[in-house]
């Protein structure tokens, strides 16, 4: 492979891939492969489907590169396409429960409701954590914000905003109240932790 | 937009340069604030990608840039059978009698000789059944 492939825009990238060039198809495919199977795995839960969905949306690109137009939002179409073939597999397997729904916790935006100078749980629980308790609680989110944050980690809360068709002020509040639902689940397992350990 | 609100933004590194300096101001004072950037944060750490299986990458390089064309594998097979063929038909076409080249005479006589011997027969019949009636 072209040393120098690394180098370009994603948009160089998929121009030089309609000229032919194989090479350049795999450098994308390389740039966002564990992105994008983190993002479709985080919805589906199922490595099977993940494999097959991360495939397909490759495979849109490789056929219809043709329609993509260069304007820079390369990730952006990747990761819609993958958004749409995620809301796909959950209308056949009839699971089109929580993507577009509205959260059932309607929490004042951030921490308006804590008294003024008192320790947060958030605080409290800031570091104690462990990675897999917190990639345990991600899991545990409601769809909708769980795709919140794990598009974040991707994507700017602009390029979210615009890739779910939604105001930057839904996308943070949805991503406040995911963080507020995680603080909840992580206390909630530290506390059963520190009941078994009594 | 309240300072605390802007705390997503901060951890995106979505603020302007006035707009960050004022939050950075906010959050010495903000314990909430430093908190939820505080999970934010290991929460980047945390979900940071895995790898994608490589049998899913190698399966997808197969369908698409890598992949074989369907006639690739048979190009010997099909030339083989193409050359078998021409030879058959090269070996037949030797066996075979020149069906141009007949002799014309032959076929006449053979026609005549047996349309002859017909009609005697009919004629033959023919008196036998006046004969009877």
């Amino acid at each position: 492979m072209d040393p120098t492939l690394t180098q370009r825009t994603d948009d160089e990238l998929v121009l030089l891939f309609k000229s032919g060039s194989g090479d350049a198809f795999e450098e994308l495919v390389y740039r966002y492969k564990n992105s994008l199977y983190q993002y479709i795995m985080s919805m589906v839960q199922d490595e099977g489907a993940a494999g097959d969905l991360f495939q397909e949306v490759f495979i849109a690109l490789f056929k219809h590169a043709d329609k993509y137009e260069p304007r820079g939002k390369f990730k952006s179409w990747l990761f819609l396409t993958a958004r749409n073939r995620v809301l796909n597999f959950f209308r056949d397997r009839d699971q089109l429960t929580s993507l577009d729904q509205t959260d059932e916790e309607g929490n004042a935006f951030l921490h308006d409701t804590l008294p003024d100078g008192a320790p947060s749980l958030l605080e409290g629980l800031a570091g104690r954590e462990t990675e897999e308790e917190i990639r345990r609680a991600a899991l545990e989110l409601p769809q909708r914000q769980r795709e919140m944050i794990y598009l974040r980690q991707y994507l700017s809360f602009k390029e979210i905003a615009e890739l779910l068709n939604r105001p930057l002020g839904t996308v943070l509040a949805d991503c406040h109240r995911a963080i507020k639902k995680m603080q909840r689940i992580l206390a909630a397992q530290q506390g059963a932790g520190r009941e078994v350990n009594i | 937009m309240k300072d605390c609100e802007k705390v997503m933004l901060y951890a995106s590194n979505e603020l302007d340069g006035t707009e960050k300096a004022a939050f950075e101001k906010h959050l010495q004072a903000c314990a909430a604030c430093r908190a939820e950037l505080a999970l934010l944060r290991r929460t980047e750490e945390a979900l940071a990608a895995p790898a994608a299986p490589a049998s899913v990458v190698d399966e997808l390089f197969a369908k698409t840039t890598r992949r074989k064309s369907f006639f690739a594998g048979w190009k010997p097979a099909l030339a083989g059978t193409a050359l078998l063929g021409l030879g058959l038909v090269m070996v037949l076409a030797g066996l075979q009698p020149d069906k141009t080249a007949f002799d014309a005479s032959e076929v006449i006589a053979y026609m005549s000789e047996n349309l002859d011997e017909e009609y005697l027969n009919f004629s033959n019949d023919l008196a036998l059944f006046e004969q009877e009636f």
